[in-house]
């Protein structure tokens, strides 16, 4: 998948239709708005099932699950088992338990890691647990780690297949995250999964995107 | 896992210009854009601001506070926002007084854009600093001391059918030994306004269009560009902090 995704975060579940319907007002503009990301910041499972539960009823395009609780995580898959979300939360401290949920509902796991050699053992733990689809999240803080991070693991995937997955980079809202966003479009990001962004910032981003493919 | 070199260090390095008084440097690039993985050179691409003779864009009011009535406060202006060059755009009979008023008062590396008889006035004019002169029509004029776009400069602009992987492809081929694609990039992001033709001076108007070339200027810069053209000073002020951080300054 190449594109962009805008979150929605389950701290407030009342909120979350009001928000859906926004991200999916701006996506009639932005064909590379394509994913919506629902981001488990109450820490609360039931928040977190609710919010996921509302946002496929109201969402038909791809569905990212951030959290990096497996309870949580196995919660709100089972509630929405065709739709196979991305899975976003899968560091070194969890991997076992969220790759296990992943490879239980057929989904794509994004791994987590800033240390690149870290971010290729966990893809080997994900191919050994079966998953089929993986995404590269070098947990970029700022723009230049994002060039750094996108080229290396780009000239990496010239030699080493556990780094020949597309890349996925996470900002959070305004211009900085505009830029961020841009950066990983124009250096072989393929998805960018951003807090929010007004209209204006998504045409941007879109017309990037369109330029980078 | 241990992970293999990904390094790609180049034994070539891009021309370095002098400009101004002497006091600011363009170009001697040695990598691909902001890589430290290359071993680049930690130097932020100069951001100009545009100067016209003639400006008839409802949005420069509000944005240079109506400075831009006058050539030279407007340049002054530029210094004071933190921008670290000038281009000079006659659509005119360009006076030459204006022209080295701007070079005296602001003190900062300008650049003189017009028909090719206009830029022969400038380029006579000054003699106590070091122009870019960039001819529109591509006339052949003679440069004396001054640096001329084409020969010592390859210009890339917003509306350029290959902007701006064609900038990436002239520094990579420099880079790799290619004597014809030696030259600093001084890329022109202003045509976005062209966007904005008619367009009335509100704040949300305002607004899109500094986003808008904000992001030209960055994305001129990831590819390659030395010196980088903008028309507002919200882009320039984006495309300064950008190049900052990119450069690791």
């Amino acid at each position: 998948m190449r594109g962009f995704a805008l979150s929605v975060s389950d701290i407030l579940p009342e909120r979350v239709p009001e928000r859906v319907t926004a991200i999916t007002l701006l996506s009639y503009g932005c064909q590379n708005l394509c994913a919506v990301c629902i981001r488990h910041d109450s820490r609360s499972v039931e928040n977190f099932v609710k919010a996921v539960t509302d946002t496929c009823s109201m969402w038909d395009g791809a569905i990212i699950l951030e959290t990096s609780d497996p309870t949580a995580l196995m919660s709100a898959l089972a509630t929405i088992p065709d739709r196979h979300p991305i899975v976003l939360g899968a560091d070194a401290g969890n991997m076992e338990m969220m790759s296990t949920a992943a490879r239980m509902f057929s989904c794509p796991l994004v791994v987590s890691s800033d240390d690149i050699g870290t971010l290729m053992d966990l893809v080997d733990m994900a191919s050994d647990e079966g998953i089929e689809e993986v995404y590269l999240d070098p947990k970029v803080r700022n723009m230049k780690g994002c060039l750094e991070s996108n080229t290396d693991i780009h000239r990496l995937a010239e030699r080493l297949p556990q780094a020949d997955h597309p890349i996925l980079t996470k900002a959070w809202s305004g211009e900085y995250a505009l830029s961020i966003a841009a950066v990983s479009a124009m250096r072989y990001g393929s998805l960018m999964v951003l807090d929010d962004l007004d209209m204006q910032s998504c045409l941007i981003l879109d017309d990037i995107m369109n330029r980078y493919r | 896992m241990r992970l293999p070199k990904t390094s790609r260090r180049c034994d070539r390095v891009m021309d370095e210009i002098v400009l101004g008084h002497g006091d600011y440097m363009a170009g001697g690039s040695c990598s691909e854009p902001f890589l430290d993985l290359d071993g680049c050179r930690h130097r932020r691409p100069l951001v100009f601001g545009n100067v016209y003779d003639q400006p008839d864009n409802p949005l420069l009011e509000s944005m240079f506070s109506g400075r831009h009535t006058d050539p030279v406060e407007w340049a002054v202006m530029w210094k004071e926002i933190g921008a670290d060059g000038v281009q000079y755009t006659l659509r005119s009979e360009g006076d030459v007084d204006t022209l080295r008023e701007i070079v005296r008062r602001s003190r900062l590396p300008v650049c003189v854009r017009g028909d090719s008889a206009l830029i022969g006035s400038a380029r006579d004019s000054v003699t106590d600093c070091t122009l870019i002169l960039r001819p529109d029509d591509g006339g052949i004029i003679g440069k004396g001391s001054h640096l001329l776009v084409g020969d010592d400069i390859r210009a890339s602009a917003y509306t350029d059918e290959d902007f701006p992987t064609g900038m990436m492809d002239y520094r990579s081929n420099g880079l790799q030994g290619d004597d014809a694609c030696t030259l600093p990039i001084l890329a022109d992001v202003s045509p976005v306004w062209e966007r904005v033709d008619g367009v009335e001076p509100t704040p949300e108007n305002i607004r899109m269009i500094s986003m808008t070339e904000g992001m030209a200027a960055l994305e001129a810069m990831m590819n390659g560009a030395d010196m980088v053209i903008v028309n507002g000073p919200g882009a320039a002020d984006m495309a300064r902090v950008y190049g900052e951080e990119l450069a690791d300054l």
